[in-house]
Formats: structure tokens, sequence, C-alpha cells
């Protein structure tokens, strides 16, 4: 590709994800008017509260480190075609590993003490990838689809770390939450005043080599051709069972470690709410992060600033503009919806024809 | 007569097993009146979708549809001051949602899957705003009594039994959608809808706008659903109401290979042990021997056990969930 075949490529890519979000942004503002809120001062707050200055915009950068990683998961299950709805679960596993290899186990074996950090981000990988075997096999070996065991695991997952939290690995001292991970698993704070870690390059290096192993490995290049035309990977020898397994062992521990990284990577708590709240949708949210990023991997690295900004600007909505700050949510479920539209999509592509691509 | 042969015997072999929990301290008899009540909203919705994915189109935004249809039959039930009312909200909003699915998935040529997880993460966000914009109060509405959906008292061999008209609706709606499938012609234009839509375009019957009306059908059965549950079953609104009941729902549809008798069958399963979970985790004498949140777990691995047993041998519509396109 030239330069300015990219260049109007990647502007038609961000005035595609505009569109969805104009679309999502005007239904809301809809659902607020009817209640009789103020859509201009709630978007308003909103925006200003997730990208308004510098400091709130560090933090929206920390919200979205954990929905990088949950995003390039969704993304490198999409281009295999599959939709992993399970990275919520992954997740949920991936700050359990978290806690469990970077707060209990240097605690009974003090020795592993130097290696606690990259022992904490291995622990969450790791059973980040067992929670996705799951449904991996059970699609492999019985033709379950996906997207109702991957929401089964996350129910699962759902209470059995809220079982753990509760149980095995509470804090003795603060039994609302889990044991906090050791002061050496936590990424160190950037900025003074903000909540944001060096965690973000986890994410972000994370995320732009799932890209580069997509692009340009042989594994990557057999994940895609299993999601752009079965029949033509099975003639030309490709294992369908293996690269669905594979791509499910990836997506799952990037989606573990997003999990582990809200542990060790964002202050002031280090450890696992008994409610899961601090926790809870960094999966889901990543949905939303994938496809608005066109299931690029390396595109999630700018569209999670846009979702994690609006993590946080909804935290400013709800006491400036009286908004319950779920409202972003049901934004986000909007942009979703209108990005399955291929339609006004298509809008956009013509709009774009003109210059060529 | 083999299908007559099995069925008897999941049937003893149910009463076996509800006889031997009688043994442990729990009573068989509330056991099956949660088990109905737990039933009704998976049957409802899992009937719909078995009519809509016949036609083609999968809908798995129904735990979205059960949350917000659940959240606005409070709000009617108390706005008209009585629960039937409310009921008629839900379903109404319910056929709205599956309208709205329905044209995505026709003629917008949506990505079903995605829009139907854009619809329940929509529906996450919503719901929070909506029992704060209407009540002013975060995550939960418990509505007076009187705006409620009262079950009905039976009494059976000595004892009283309570079940709600809604289990006995869904039972009906089951054999009437079974024998409109396969009996009359309407039935066979669906099905041919969802396995070669080309064909029936040819014959001069308008795909999308079949596919729209099941699609709107499936909406308001699953919105009846999530009425259901608010209003008779659990008395009042929780921000997290489906508790992923709609994928419960869709995955009796896929056991049941988009058979809505079977379907019933799979919807009675999962209601039953999501009210031998809960029996387990409030009787005394067993509670102590389990984690509370583990035994809450047991619906859904029932669920996916269920589903990778009896998915091997189904086959589905060839058409389903591809969108269809004119020449």
């Amino acid at each position: 590709m030239s330069l300015r075949t990219t260049v109007v490529y990647v502007l038609r890519r961000i005035a595609e994800a505009s569109l969805a979000l104009i679309i999502g942004l005007a239904a809301s503002s809809f659902l607020m008017a009817i209640y009789g809120y103020d859509p201009g001062k709630a978007l308003y707050w909103l925006f200003y509260g997730g990208f308004g200055t510098s400091t709130v915009f560090l933090d929206s950068l920390a919200y979205a480190t954990p929905l990088m990683l949950t995003g390039a998961a969704f993304a490198v299950c999409a281009s295999a075609g599959i939709f992993n709805i399970g990275t919520e679960g992954q997740a949920y596993m991936g700050a359990v590993g978290a806690v469990v290899f970077g707060g209990l186990l240097p605690k009974l074996v003090p020795t592993l003490g130097f290696a606690t950090m990259p022992l904490a981000l291995l622990g969450s990988a790791i059973l980040g990838m067992m929670w996705a075997l799951g449904p991996a096999l059970l699609k492999v070996l019985r033709g379950v689809h996906e997207v109702i065991s991957s929401i089964m695991f996350n129910w699962i997952a759902f209470y059995t770390v809220m079982y753990l939290v509760r149980g095995p690995i509470t804090n003795p001292a603060r039994p609302e939450m889990s044991l906090p991970v050791e002061p050496q698993a936590r990424f160190p704070v950037l900025f003074r005043g903000s909540i944001l870690t060096g965690a973000i390059y986890v994410a972000v290096i994370a995320s732009v080599t799932t890209y580069l192993v997509l692009k340009l490995t042989k594994l990557g290049f057999e994940m895609r051709i299993v999601g752009a035309n079965p029949d033509a990977a099975r003639y030309g020898g490709v294992s369908i069972p293996r690269t669905i397994i594979a791509t499910y062992l990836l997506s799952g521990s990037l989606a573990g470690l997003g999990g582990g990284l809200i542990v060790t990577g964002r202050p002031p708590v280090w450890s696992i709410y008994g409610t899961l709240g601090n926790i809870a949708n960094t999966g889901f949210d990543g949905i939303g992060v994938s496809l608005i990023a066109m299931n690029n991997p390396a595109a999630v690295v700018v569209s999670s600033i846009l979702i994690g900004g609006l993590w946080n600007g909804s935290r400013f909505m709800e006491p400036y503009a009286g908004v319950c700050s779920e409202l972003s949510r049901a934004v986000i479920g909007l942009i979703v919806m209108a990005l399955s539209i291929p339609e006004a999509l298509r809008f956009v592509r013509r709009a774009f024809k003109r210059w060529g691509t | 007569m083999r299908t007559l042969f099995k069925a008897s015997l999941a049937v003893s072999a149910f009463v076996a097993i509800l006889a031997l929990l009688g043994f442990t301290g729990l009573s068989p008899g509330s056991l099956m009146e949660a088990a109905l009540l737990a039933m009704t909203p998976l049957a409802l919705a899992a009937i719909g979708e078995s009519l809509n994915e016949k036609g083609g189109v999968s809908n798995i935004g129904i735990d979205g549809i059960f949350l917000i249809t659940a959240t606005v039959a409070v709000f009617g039930a108390e706005e008209f001051g009585n629960g039937y009312a409310g009921v008629v909200v839900g379903a109404i909003i319910g056929s709205l949602l599956g309208f709205i699915h329905g044209l995505l998935s026709t003629y917008a040529r949506s990505n079903q899957i995605v829009a139907g997880i854009g619809l329940n993460i929509f529906a996450y966000g919503f719901v929070p705003y909506f029992l704060m914009a209407a009540w002013g109060f975060p995550g939960i509405r418990v509505p007076p009594k009187e705006v409620l959906v009262p079950l009905r008292v039976v009494s059976f061999a000595n004892t009283y039994f309570r079940i709600s008209e809604f289990s006995v609706l869904a039972v009906a709606l089951a054999a009437l959608l079974h024998f409109i499938l396969y009996r009359t012609p309407l039935g066979l234009r669906i099905r041919a809808c969802g396995e070669s839509p080309e064909a029936v375009d040819v014959a001069g019957v308008g795909v999308y706008s079949l596919r729209v009306i099941l699609s709107t059908i499936g909406g308001a059965l699953a919105g009846l659903g999530g009425a259901f549950m608010s209003l008779a079953w659990f008395g009042g609104v929780v921000k997290e109401i489906s508790a992923g009941r709609g994928f419960i729902a869709l995955a009796c549809v896929v056991a049941s290979g988009l058979e809505p008798l079977l379907s019933l069958g799979f919807a009675f399963i999962f209601g039953f042990s999501e009210a031998l979970a809960y029996a387990i985790a409030v009787t005394p004498g067993i509670k102590e021997m389990v984690p509370y949140h583990l035994v809450l777990s047991i619906p859904y691995i029932v669920t996916l056990a269920i589903v990778s047993i009896f998915i091997g041998k189904r086959r589905f519509p060839k058409a389903l969930g591809q969108p269809y396109i004119k020449d």
C-alpha cells in the first residue's frame, strides 16, 4: 500500500467508527431527553470527564489499559471467525491468577519474591488461558456454539471468583476484598496524581505483538484463513480444530492478562473487590473496543482509549449532570449495534470512494 | 413409539430423583413449584426463539430483552396499577426490541451475533439507568404487592400447590407452535424460510417481512418471560435480574434442535436445576456442607453439560444466521 492509500484507509476507518459513535450518542441523548435530563450537559461532562484535561486523560488511559487486552483478545478470535464473549470470565480468572501468584504465593514461598511481578503476569495469563480452554474444547469436540458456552463459563467464573474472594484468598484484615498483591508486583504510577501505571506498556506491547502474530506468522495466517474461508483452510491442509484451540488459548491469555493488570496496575486497591466491582465488564466492553477497531489488535490500542474515556467520564456525568453513570454502557451497546450494520459502513465507504480506496 | 418410551423413561427417572431428594430434607412439592416458576421465562423465550431460528434469524440478545422488559414491566404495572397491564407492557416492549433486531438482521443485513451482543450490552447499561431515572434509587425496585401478578393456588392431594397461569400458557404455546410449524402451510413457509430463502422468495413470499414478523413474535415471547420474572416470580426487579437466563434459553433452543416441545422439556430441566441449587443454598442441614456461591453456579454447569450431550445429533436450518441478499 502506498502512503496515500494507507492514510485514506485509516481516515475511512475513523469516519466509520465516528458514525457509529454519533449514532450511539444521538440515541442515548434521545433516551436522556425522554426522562427530562439535559443531554447536552450530560455529554459535556461525559467527554470533559474523559478527555477534557490532562489529568483526566491520564486516568482514561489507565481505564483503557485492561480494555486494550480484552479488546485484542476478542479481535484475535474474531479474525478466526469466533465470537469469544467469554473474555469476561477469562478476565475474572486472570485477576485471580494475579492475586494468587502475586499475593498468595510470595507469602507462602518468600524465596520467589524477586520474581513476583513476572509471576503475577504469567499467572494471570495462564488462568485466563485455562478458562478459555473449556469453550474451545466444547466447540471443537461437540460443536457447541461458543456464544452459549462462553456465557455459561462467565457465570461459573463469576460465582467461583466470588467464592474465592470471600473464602480461600480473602484479606483477613479486610474481608470485603481479596488479598492484595505484594508491592513488588505493583506497577509504578507514571505521573503523580493519576492512576496511570506502567501496566499500559504491557498492554500496548501485547496488543501490537498480537497484531504482528496475526499478520506475520504461520499461525496467524492459519487463523485468518480459518476465519475467512474454512473450506479453503481444510483443502489447504490447515487443521481447523488445532487452529481454533490455539486461537482460543492466545485470546484467553490476553483476556486473563487484562484482568490481572487491573489488580497489579490500578491503584489504590491492588486486589479484587468481593462484589467484583472493579473487574466486572472488562471483557464485555472489550467487545466494543474490538468492534470499533474493526477487530484489528493494533487499532485496539486507540479504540480502547475511547471506551476507557467513556468509563472515566461517566464518573463525572453522575454527580454533575445527575445521569446514572451506567448509561455509558448503553452508549457502548448502541455503538456495537450501529457497527453491526454493513449498510451504515457502506455509506461511509461510498463517501471515501472518490479518494481512491 | 421410541420417543414415547424415552419420554416415559425420563419422567420416571425424574420422579425417582425427586423422591430421593425428599429423603435429604428438600421438599419435593416446593421444589416443583420453584422449578415451574424458573422454567416459565426460559420456556417462553425458548419457544419464541425456536420459531425465530426456524425462520433463519438467531437472536442472541434475549438476555437483554429479558432485562429491559423485566424492568419496564414493573414500571408499567405501577403506572396502570395492575400486574397484567405490566405484563402486556413487557410483551410490547419485547416485541419492539425483537422487531428492531429483525430489521437489523434482514433489511440492514447486520451480522446477527454482533447486533445481539450490542443489544445485550445496551441492556446492561440501560437497565441501571432506567431504574435510576424512573425511581431515583440505584439497582433495585420492589413495587407494592398490589401490582404484582399473583400465583394461583391449587389444592392437590391434600397439599397446596402454587402455580402461575403463564406456566400453563408456556406449555400450551409450545404445543400450538409445534402444530403450526409441522402441520400447517404457514409452518412449511417458516421452515423453508430458514432452509432455503431463495425458494420462499421465488414462491412469492417476502423473506424479509416473514423474518421480521417471526423476530417480533420471538421478542414478544421473550418480553413476556422478562415481565413474568419481575412481576410474578421475584416480585421486583434488580439490575442483574436475568443472570444469563437469556443464554440458558438459547441453550434450550440449540439443545432441542429448534423443536418447541423439546425446548420446553429442556427449559424444565434447567428450571429444576435452578430450583435445586436455590433449595440447597437455603435449606438448613444441607447449606452448611457446600459453599453458597459455588452452589449458585450449578444451573450453568448443568446447561453446559446438557448442551454438549444433546447438540451432537441436531441439525440446524441451512440459512440460519445468514443475511439473505436478493440478487
